[in-house]
């Protein structure tokens, strides 16, 4: 009985956290043109608001770090639920995406929407361990108790304060000020000769199921991947050949993937705080183009 | 032999108002742990010029298991 | 199958259930069946290991009152069968003195479940035989029942044949017994989910990864390993007891407020009893008594060889060997300073005495513990070298609170300081909980809170095993 309380307690209180991005694309209006998705690159890469003035268009980052597909799958899905289909997505992705050592199913974002058959479909497929338990009474919550209980607090104190916009209000969190992070010494020490990218099949699946969920409701699909730090190319002996499967993905949605070779950033670290993480120069720089890009894109239509 | 059992006690443990009674026991006596236990033995041995078994020693719960022994052997 | 998994307690359930409805002449076969499925269950090796274990110490028993040849012999075979456990479980094919591990790696294949936990039981079975001070069993389950009693075959507590055996004729199941059992089975849990494997993260930032933290972030980290220690342990073993008690065995405890020990001495008598006291009663003793002559010198060598012993029953390795070394210094002075000790207790305020006593064990066992903790001997010097060295930190987030909470977000460092709040207002009234989770009356407040607590503020995934699973 208590359990059951407590539990009706934290499905109120982590709807009203405008934090939790799931929670707040339900709730919130943003009803965008262009849509920025994808895991940690995107995320503290490209913000909305230097692109709008570019593109002259309104547009809003989904992505969030340490997301895999099906993580981006399911808060692309709640986007769509409550908002207009935007113009066009524009989805990061790499060869880092479809291996399993990179980035997570964050199964406690989805907690608070248990019931929902198409969370509960991909809840069982990449966390069965947990699904299994979710009609216990709370334990939806307990599993994962250590990424929930702060979001809960944190739910109930916007609800308190009626707040209605996030700290990050169009979705973008800035970079931490962090010079180098020293992961390419940590991957190199580990694998002197080179580490092979993964593909997997899970991976792919929801990378399709992705791609399928935004053309049905008519939005214009864009893949899209930022300069790789060149000096960690040599250790990423398959990364080419796992690039061309990902564009065969593409030419079977009839999209394209736009890789922005040949950036002058690529070059020196001085951009960069990890292989693929652009710092706040680096962002500002890849933004540009970025926003560029799409505003020719956008013209020629 | 309490008498002479308790001022060996005494000197052990550096109490000088140490009083034991038959049920006295390690519980009783702060410092009457493993470590000292045979640091004690050997003292009860040298006063009274005996030998205690090791089962013997295994065996002593309280001074009145102690001042039993004592009594079969002189 | 571990103690906090699902399968086990749907196991235990069924467990409990038929032991309460069997009439008692019959529950030790039921019980012995019941623990080889859980230990066959774990793997076939350990299965066998146990078995045959069995078979050999129970037939040897039966000859053995009173013959020394046959008695050091057996007594061999099991000290060989833990030496070559830790040989094994160290790296198949490692070097014996490889710079140890009692690491906490989760997945390391543990060869033989509990062996080196009834080996210790077979040589006391043994040593009584042989000195008379019991008869041998008569019944081979009852004797295996004695080795593989699923409650204590993962970590102990060690029982001597003359605090088990006796039991298995006069188990009584009450309905206290169940209440108080179950209370206490709780409390384990509480110990493991909410306490032990929340501070797990933090002590593994420090331990496991970078080497440039504060003296202040390194001295917190040695804390809270201890703390994480005391508790997983102590948790596995109130888990033990509870199930014992609701099955009508009394186990031994392992623990008594250890933290509260104003000597060191002190805290050997409250920090994994069970074990200690086997170690006193069979080597301690034994080498003391010979020796007796030398007066305080024989407690000294008496204590520095058991404390060799206890390396080589942990894990054989230079880490080890430090952390026995630490506490072989430790009790030697307090042997050589008790009279001094005891003059001064006398002179100051004794709440004081008692209170720098008890801060200064804690460090000192702290201490140690680095050597038990880290993966090499190299490691735990660094880290002892960066306590003594730039002791405040200079960025307070990016030194103290970011390494300890595992990262720097608001959430990181409500999820820090939540458990170390757990831990201290746990600690503080750690004597009143125990007390009402010993209650043979069901205590609803304590039984929700408990159930409330390990559902809010419990870690389910990844649970680390049981540290001292793999001794």
């Amino acid at each position: 009985m208590v359990l059951f309380g407590l539990e009706k307690l934290y499905d109120f209180a982590l709807r009203q956290n405008c934090n939790l991005k799931a929670a707040y694309v339900q709730k919130a209006k943003i009803d965008a043109d262009v849509l920025i998705h994808g895991p940690c690159e995107p995320f503290w890469m490209i913000a909305p608001a230097a692109l709008d003035k570019i593109t002259g268009m309104k547009s809003y980052n989904l992505a969030l770090s340490h997301s895999d597909f099906a993580d981006n799958y399911l808060h692309l899905y709640f986007y769509l639920k409550n908002n207009k289909a935007p113009k066009y997505l524009f989805y990061y992705v790499t060869p880092e995406s479809m291996d399993p050592q990179y980035n997570v199913f964050n199964t406690y974002h989805f907690a608070a929407f248990v019931g929902d058959p198409v969370v509960d479909t991909v809840l069982n497929e990449c966390d069965p361990a947990y699904y299994k338990w979710v009609r216990l009474p709370f334990m939806k919550y307990a599993y994962y108790s250590n990424k929930i209980n702060f979001e809960a607090l944190q739910g109930m104190k916007h609800f308190i304060a009626g707040r209605k916009l996030p700290h990050f209000a169009d979705g973008y969190e800035p970079p931490f000020e962090v010079k180098w992070d020293n992961h390419l010494e940590e991957f190199i020490d580990l694998y002197p000769h080179g580490y092979l990218f993964e593909w997997n099949a899970l991976r792919e699946k929801y990378f399709r199921k992705l791609i399928e969920l935004a053309q049905q409701k008519g939005t214009e699909v864009w893949l899209f991947e930022s300069p790789v730090l060149k000096e960690a190319l040599p250790y990423q002996p398959n990364r080419k050949e796992i690039i061309r499967k990902i564009r065969q993905v593409a030419d079977d949605y009839k999209i394209n993937f736009v890789q922005f070779e040949g950036m002058k950033i690529a070059e020196s670290r001085e951009y960069y705080m990890s292989t693929l993480n652009t710092n706040l120069k680096g962002s500002r720089i890849f933004t540009d183009s970025l926003g560029h890009f799409i505003k020719n894109l956008n013209v020629n239509k | 032999m309490q008498e002479r059992l308790q001022e060996v006690f005494r000197k052990v443990f550096g109490n000088d108002k140490l009083v034991i009674t038959e049920s006295t026991s390690a519980k009783d006596i702060k410092m009457w742990d493993s470590l000292t236990h045979l640091e004690l033995i050997t003292a009860v041995e040298t006063e009274f010029n005996i030998r205690f078994s090791f089962t013997e020693v295994m065996e002593f719960n309280t001074v009145g298991d102690m001042m039993h022994a004592i009594r079969e052997k002189i | 199958m571990n103690f906090n998994s699902s399968v086990f307690f749907l196991f235990l359930f069924i467990v409990v259930l038929v032991n309460w409805l069997l009439p008692q002449r019959s529950r030790f076969w039921f019980l012995a069946g019941a623990s080889l499925f859980f230990i066959g269950w774990h793997n076939i090796e350990s299965f066998f290991a146990v078995i045959l274990f069995s078979l050999f110490n129970y037939f040897i028993a039966k000859r053995v009152s009173g013959k020394r040849a046959l008695y050091i012999s057996s007594v061999s075979i099991n000290a060989a069968a833990i030496l070559l456990f830790n040989f094994f479980s160290e790296s198949i094919f490692g070097f014996i003195f490889s710079v140890s591990s009692v690491s906490f790696h989760v997945e390391k294949f543990i060869i033989a479940l509990g062996l080196s936990f009834y080996s210790l039981q077979n040589i006391s079975y043994l040593t009584e035989v042989y000195y008379k001070r019991m008869r041998p069993e008569k019944n081979i389950f009852r004797f295996t029942l004695y080795n593989s009693f699923f409650p204590k075959i993962i970590s102990g507590p060690v029982m001597f044949p003359k605090e088990f055996l006796p039991q298995i004729d006069n188990t009584v199941v009450t309905k206290e017994k169940l209440v108080s059992g179950f209370q206490r089975l709780l409390l384990g849990l509480l110990k493991k989910m909410v306490i032990a494997d929340r501070l797990a993260p933090a002590v593994s930032s420090i331990f496991d990864h970078s080497n440039e933290y504060s003296g202040l972030t390194t001295l917190v980290a040695s804390y809270l390993f201890t703390i994480q220690l005391y508790f997983d342990f102590s948790g596995y073993t109130d888990m033990a007891l509870g199930i014992g008690r609701m099955l009508g065995y009394e186990l031994k405890e392992n623990f008594n407020l250890p933290f509260r020990s104003a000597s060191v001495s002190d805290y050997w008598r409250r920090w994994h009893i069970s074990l200690i006291s086997w170690f006193t009663t069979y080597v301690f003793y034994p080498v003391a008594y010979r020796l007796r002559s030398l007066k305080k010198m024989a407690a000294v060598i008496g204590l520095s060889l058991t404390f060799f012993v206890s390396v080589i029953w942990h894990g054989i390795g230079i880490t080890f060997f430090a952390w026995a070394i630490c506490h072989a210094i430790y009790l030697s002075i307090e042997v050589f300073t008790k009279r001094y000790r005891q003059d001064l207790s006398e002179k100051i305020n004794d709440k004081l005495f008692k209170c720098v006593g008890v801060f200064i064990v804690f460090n000192a066992v702290c201490f140690s513990n680095i050597f038990f903790r880290s993966d090499s001997i190299g490691r735990a010097f660094e880290l002892i070298k960066n306590e003594f060295s730039d002791f405040i930190p200079g960025d307070w987030l990016r030194d103290f609170i970011a390494p300890l909470a595992v990262g720097g977000h608001q959430l990181d460092k409500f999820n820090f300081f939540s458990t170390i709040i757990l831990l201290l207002v746990f600690l503080l009234f750690e004597r009143k909980i125990n007390r009402i989770s010993e209650s043979v009356s069901f205590n609803v407040k304590y039984v929700v809170a408990c159930i409330l607590l390990i559902m809010t503020f419990g870690i389910f995934d990844s649970g680390t095993r049981f540290i001292y699973m793999q001794f």
